[in-house]
């Protein structure tokens, strides 16, 4: 009997009021590691009422003690790193170093909400008019909650949760249910911390859980990563009741490569940001652009360096790939290969059906490269969040720019050159949220806010950086007159 | 597997040698060098730890496990420092393959303390 995971709520692992269950399971051998409760409205009630019960005690706590539980937190996640890094690959797949890169991009998060104290400060003007002062002064606004991915079960939570607390206010987690478990570890270290009950609260669940906590009244601000129809629907159900949004959708990445481009250190560059996490990052790149005689010596070196690419269990040190999140996953992703094929593209290297030894079942799709693509494919244009790089054409780097452009997403791009003057103008002109210079996987670290534009952003505040204190906070001006 | 192909790998190798140091020259009598090899192996985990960042991860090539085998079977005088001189040839092909600079100055560094030994 695998274990049934419990709702953190108030304080206390509570069982959700629903008996119905998900398996959790790892997507390379294929074992149920947990049972993951489908989580109900009436679960989300107790856990948005607690938050509200802890939120005044807990926002006249000084800020500088509640920086105190960061800094202990983060020792507490360091100590903890491998066996967090461990479960990240049970459930989601990715390969190890993938995963400990994750836990520490999450420990990044915790480092910077510990500079809160000096982050929130606000700012006066004497004297605005005769004897008049104006104070503009943070402050928290209430219960926040986050509904996060199965692509980075550790990290994507920690972009939000201890930015929103430190920052005054409580929270409340609804994580994938397709990798709860790192979150429920999570939460085991949050308790330890002793943090004043219902300052954080972790709801498992699916849609009917996200819905609630969209829905409720209670909670001001909600937090989203996900795929682009999902983020549109986040963004026009928390407008509607009124609340705080930033909803991170889905993505389409190009990456240019120019001529000019030291073409080995690129591909392998390439390499990481196309197969990394076998796809499944909203910052993959997924088409790569080459401009010009770019084209030959790329396409060689890629075919080259991706089937030498080892696909395998991501506990095992040596696997450069891991799995995609699931055997559903694997088939929407060879569809979407074999689709792009009737489109007129053309197979370069292909991970369909590939096997692993000792995990035949495994969810496993081997890097894949589709060679002369064009931008009106589907395969062009839509995101197949699996491991699969089309290679597209272009004459120039004009014609480069406006391919990237015309893409209805705005996640991230990236171009690979030697010329200052093309670095500059693809940063200027391209519409995209994240860019790269000769940097495959363009990700904003901790004290920068996480970019993004078109349809892979809605909202006005991005998760990560100074962008979370705003969206945390709210300016309370005074204007002050002593008689 | 034979081949140390990832950072992850070439980290884990690198502190399952020091292990394999670190117990051999207990059993040699070398208490100083052993006690060195197991301040290396916090220093190798908690730089894994601090440096492994998913936008610097690129495959790695040209390094496997058999090139350096650690002969725990030779009692012989100069045995450890042959010990010594295998890790430090490791650390010498390793570290220039690492594209993360605190991870491939710690590689760098197990190295020379192997190397002043070995000497």
């Amino acid at each position: 009997m695998t274990k049934v995971l419990k709702n953190y709520v108030g304080g206390a692992w509570i069982a959700s009021d629903s008996a119905a269950t998900t398996p959790v399971v790892n997507p390379a051998t294929c074992e149920t590691l947990a049972q993951v409760p489908e989580g109900t409205r009436s679960d989300v009630d107790k856990a948005v009422a607690a938050a509200k019960a802890a939120f005044n005690d807990w926002r006249s706590t000084p800020v500088m003690s509640r920086a105190q539980y960061m800094y202990r937190l983060k020792t507490l996640l360091e100590e903890h790193f491998e066996e967090f890094a461990k479960m990240v690959v049970e459930e989601n797949g990715k390969t190890r170093d993938e995963a400990r890169g994750e836990v520490r991009r999450g420990i990044e998060n915790v480092d910077y909400a510990t500079h809160v104290p000096s982050l929130i400060r606000g700012y006066k003007l004497e004297d605005v008019s005769s004897g008049i002062d104006e104070t503009a002064e943070r402050q928290p606004l209430g219960v926040f909650a986050a509904i996060t991915p199965f692509n980075f079960p550790f990290m994507v939570p920690l972009w939000f949760l201890p930015m929103a607390i430190t920052t005054g206010n409580t929270f409340v987690v609804k994580p994938s249910p397709q990798t709860p478990i790192s979150m429920d570890l999570l939460f085991h270290v949050l308790e330890e911390l002793d943090l004043p009950e219902g300052v954080v609260n972790l709801v498992h669940g699916g849609k009917e859980a996200s819905m609630a906590v969209m829905e409720h009244p209670d909670v001001r601000g909600v937090s989203f990563v996900g795929s682009t129809p999902v983020a549109k629907i986040v963004y026009e159900t928390c407008a509607k009741h009124g609340k705080r949004v930033q909803a991170q959708g889905g993505a389409k990445n190009y990456i240019a490569v120019m001529p000019d481009a030291n073409m080995a250190a690129s591909v392998a560059n390439i390499m990481g940001s196309a197969f990394g996490g076998a796809g499944q990052r909203c910052l993959a790149g997924s088409v790569v652009v080459a401009v010009g005689d770019a084209y030959e010596p790329l396409k060689a070196e890629l075919i080259k360096r991706a089937s030498g690419l080892r696909v395998g269990y991501g506990l095992e040190e040596t696997s450069q790939m891991g799995t995609v999140i699931s055997g559903a996953a694997r088939a929407r992703i060879e569809k979407m290969i074999a689709d792009g094929l009737t489109e007129g593209a053309q197979i370069a290297l292909d991970g369909r059906g590939v096997k692993v030894d000792g995990f035949e079942q495994g969810s496993f799709v081997g890097p894949t490269i589709l060679d002369g693509v064009e931008p009106d494919m589907n395969i062009a244009r839509e995101e197949v969040f699996g491991p699969v790089l089309s290679i597209m054409r272009v004459p120039d780097f004009d014609a480069a720019v406006e391919v990237i452009n015309r893409s209805h997403y705005g996640n991230a791009a990236s171009i690979f050159t030697s010329s200052g003057k093309f670095a500059r103008e693809f940063k200027y002109r391209v519409q995209a949220g994240n860019i790269g210079i000769n940097v495959g996987v363009a990700a904003a670290t901790a004290s920068f806010p996480f970019g993004g534009q078109k349809d892979s952003f809605f909202g006005d505040l991005h998760g990560q950086g100074p962008d979370s204190i705003d969206f945390f906070t709210d300016r309370k001006i005074v204007i002050e007159r002593w008689l | 597997m034979n081949e140390i192909n990832t950072f992850g790998a070439v980290m884990e190798f690198a502190i399952e040698l020091e292990r394999r140091i670190r117990d051999y020259a207990s059993n040699e009598n070398e208490p100083d060098y052993s006690s060195a090899c197991g301040r290396r192996i916090s220093t190798l985990e908690r730089v894994r730890r601090e440096n492994v960042v998913e936008i610097m991860l690129e495959p790695i090539q040209g390094l496997t496990r058999e090139r350096y085998v650690i002969d725990t079977a030779d009692h012989s005088q100069d045995a450890v420092k042959a010990a010594a001189a295998v890790a430090a040839r490791y650390y010498t092909d390793a570290a220039p393959k690492i594209n993360v600079l605190e991870a491939k100055r710690a590689l760098e560094r197990c190295g020379k303390q192997h190397s002043e030994f070995a000497e």
